[in-house]
């Protein structure tokens, strides 16, 4: 099959969706892969050392989408790519369509087989393609709050870890997730005290015998939340609900009892945020200040990191690519059912739930579409 | 003894030299508390936090220096303070006289007894008023380097910590003294691969025992340096000469070996900087690059954390500041060497030999005035 891989073209996306690396093992299966000119730059992989791989610089996104019959990206198409989209091609890439009417219009216009990598899923209902940007986001997390902290950043001036004779700074992380674990590796090797609040005991339980000591565990619930953000210098939003908007579970009320210099760094933005007061923000101009308490609520964090980032990326992305590449979009869908869970639009209709509820769109079961 | 506490007037320095806990503490030896107005603000202590400790807040600094018989601060006393200072007053702040030849002609002619925090030493040689900032600058510096390899700072978009399936950074820290200890803590607490290197083996030997075993400890010399610099993503300048300028010890050659987009945090600034490359920065404009390598260096970082920094601070100072306003200077000097080791300019005399030299002046043996 020929496999394209995109340059990514939205702002302070650097991330490239295949490493040179990823394209050596597609050529191994005997695939073809058609890179774009400087597709891999922000990530630190130049022309040559795709070419190096194997695969074949292409100057335009026009020529990808005309020869390859799986086009992978980051991020979803742009109106710039939409005609170029042609029927039966595979899209695999980040879609968020629930987010997105036009772009779900143009897919359905298009008659290609769109899979989105967030609405992949495992029997456990984990989300493969998810999970590596919550680790980046997790960690870079602990990392603004630290910075944030500074008085010169508006901060009120307290080093995380402390000193030995001084109290280290208060972490408080809302959600135990994937986000949530990861933030609190990075908070207690600072040295902080580190609250985790979930409300699946389950997991607490699980957190408390990984977790360090520093690190405490409890029930979330509104006046736990309520009682911990007057002590916190650092409040994680890290709330995932599948497919849904975050949850509001800090109030601009609530955020009045809080330390003047305190920071929010809320993760869930990109699925709304978990703060009332939470807007999206951008890397370049991350913080504002509300009610005095610093928010840093820039969407796609991992996006900073684009040489971690990818690599993570793509170490869960390449066995999906490789399955859908060797065995056509029918069968892999038939054999994997974590990829059938990708299919959001199929040859015109809509096969994700989530997608069809948000715009009164018919759903048409996967399972139809895969027979014959 | 009457104790006065200056607010710090230098830019960007919040810290203060007294919190109320130190008042009440000196309230409770004796002495009277003198406090400038607003002096704690920044480092969250409120007037009424300063005078429920026992503290008279005072309107004018003019005030204080009129009636305190120490007098202490953070940092160095400004220009327009020099008149004020009185002759047998004490002053009890950071100095580093050996880089300001104003300041010291001026604490000569005021004939006060000028006591330096930074030359306060101990008889293993460790310098007890440095340590405490030194404890916040290095985990700082971990901070600011996870920042700026951030790609919308200007970093090459490197995760500190990587993450499951991918590789984490290199951090390179130069000097295993106080900071380099406290950066590499810090960075091996992210999940970092951490080298480590000084030039004295005792020193490795006590960092491989306590350090993780992700830290790992080199023999310093200008090849080992060169050897590691091609894999940093990070690189930490945590070298102090007491009282020296700091050691050129990465060149600007050498940085022309490394990955474009690393990062250079230079701890040794307020030295003068340990990379050729380094100049001075603050905090509203931490970095330049040169040569595809970010600079950070921002002298007094622990500036920028005055709540951290004022309690660590105020934690070291206050026995010394104790010992000094209940025995009088002369006698806390007689019993204490490590207070005698302060002493930098006593009665119009320079009784620090790194001072005297810096300005080819006649230095006297404080052992003389005492």
């Amino acid at each position: 099959m020929i496999v394209g891989v995109l340059k990514e073209i939205k702002a302070e996306e650097n991330r490239v969706c295949m490493t040179p690396a990823g394209v050596e093992i597609m050529g191994q299966n005997g695939h073809t892969v058609l890179v774009e000119k400087n597709a891999g730059k922000g990530s630190g992989f130049n022309n040559k050392a795709y070419e190096t791989a194997g695969a074949e610089i292409v100057d335009t996104p026009q020529e990808i989408f005309k020869r390859a019959k799986m086009v992978m990206h980051v991020k979803e198409p742009l109106p710039a790519e939409y005609d170029l989209i042609r029927k039966d091609q595979i899209i695999f890439t980040y879609l968020h369509l629930a987010a997105a009417e036009e772009l779900t219009k143009v897919l359905i216009k298009s008659g290609s087989i769109s899979i989105a990598y967030e609405t992949i899923q495992k029997d456990d209902r984990s989300l493969p393609l998810l999970t590596p940007m919550s680790e980046v986001a997790g960690r870079m997390a602990i990392q603004q709050g630290a910075k944030y902290l500074e008085m010169a950043q508006g901060g009120h001036g307290i080093l995380l870890g402390g000193v030995p004779g001084v109290d280290p700074g208060t972490v408080v992380i809302i959600g135990g997730g994937i986000v949530g674990i990861n933030a609190a590796k990075m908070a207690c090797g600072l040295g902080a005290k580190v609250y985790i609040l979930d409300m699946n005991l389950e997991r607490l339980r699980y957190l408390s015998d990984v977790m360090p000591s520093n690190c405490f565990l409890l029930m979330s619930k509104p006046t736990t939340v309520r009682r911990l953000i007057k002590e916190a210098d650092v409040v994680v939003g890290a709330v995932l609900i599948p497919g849904a908007k975050a949850p509001k579970l800090l109030t601009r009320q609530m955020l009045k009892t809080m330390k003047r210099g305190a920071v929010l760094v809320d993760v869930a933005i990109d699925q709304g945020g978990c703060f009332e007061t939470s807007k999206a923000t951008t890397h370049s101009n991350p913080i504002y200040k509300v009610d005095g308490v610093v928010h840093y609520c820039v969407a796609n964090m991992p996006g900073a990191v684009p040489k971690t980032s990818t690599l993570a990326l793509t170490n869960a992305t390449l066995p999906y690519a490789l399955e859908i590449a060797n065995k056509g979009w029918k069968k892999a869908m038939k054999q994997n059912p974590e990829i059938k869970q990708g299919a959001n639009v199929v040859k015109g209709k809509v096969t994700y739930k989530g997608v069809a509820d948000a715009f009164g769109i018919k759903l048409t079961s996967i399972e139809s579409l895969l027979k014959n | 003894m009457i104790v006065g506490v200056l607010k710090e007037i230098k830019a960007e320095e919040n810290r203060v030299c007294m919190s109320p806990g130190g008042v009440e503490f000196m309230r409770q030896l004796g002495h009277q508390v003198l406090v400038e107005k607003n002096a704690g603000k920044a480092s969250g202590f409120s007037n009424l936090n300063y005078q429920k400790a026992g503290a008279e807040i005072v309107d004018s600094p003019a005030d204080i220096f009129k009636r305190a018989k120490i007098i202490m601060r953070v940092k160095e006393p400004q220009p327009f303070e020099f008149e004020l200072i009185r002759k047998g007053q004490m002053y009890f702040s950071y100095l580093h006289l050996a880089a300001s030849e104003e300041l010291t002609h001026a604490l000569i002619k005021s004939k006060a007894i000028c006591i330096a925090y930074e030359t306060i030493q101990k008889a293993d040689g460790t310098l007890p008023l440095l340590t405490p900032m030194s404890e916040v600058a290095g985990p700082m510096a971990i901070h600011e380097g996870a920042k700026y390899l951030e790609m919308a700072q200007g970093g090459q978009g490197v995760l500190l910590g990587g993450v499951p399936g991918v590789d984490p950074a290199t951090v390179v820290i130069i000097g295993g003294g106080a900071v380099g200890i406290n950066a590499a803590k810090i960075a091996s607490g992210m999940g970092a691969k951490v080298f480590i290197l000084d030039i004295d083996l005792d020193r490795l030997r006590y960092l491989s025992d306590v350090m993780p075993a992700q830290c790992v400890t080199l023999m310093s010399s200008p090849a080992a340096i060169r050897d590691v610099l091609p894999r940093a993503d990070l690189v930490v300048g945590a070298v102090l000469v007491p009282g020296s300028k700091a050691p050129t010890l990465v060149t600007r050659e050498m940085i022309g070996t490394m990955k474009k987009g690393a990062v250079l945090v230079d701890v040794s600034i307020d030295q003068g900087g340990c990379f050729e490359t380094s100049r001075e920065t603050t905090h509203a404009d931490p970095i330049y690059k040169i040569d595809g390598i970010i600079h950070y260096a921002v002298s007094n970082m622990p500036g920028a954390l005055p709540r951290t920094s004022t309690l660590a601070l105020n934690n070291a100072t206050l026995p010394f500041v104790a010992e000094i306003a209940s025995k009088g200077w002369k006698k806390a000097m007689n019993e204490n060497p490590e207070i005698k080791a302060g002493a930098n300019v006593v009665e119009g005399k320079v009784t620090y030999k790194g001072v005297a030299e810096a300005f080819g002046l006649k230095y006297e043996s404080i052992d003389r005035l005492l």
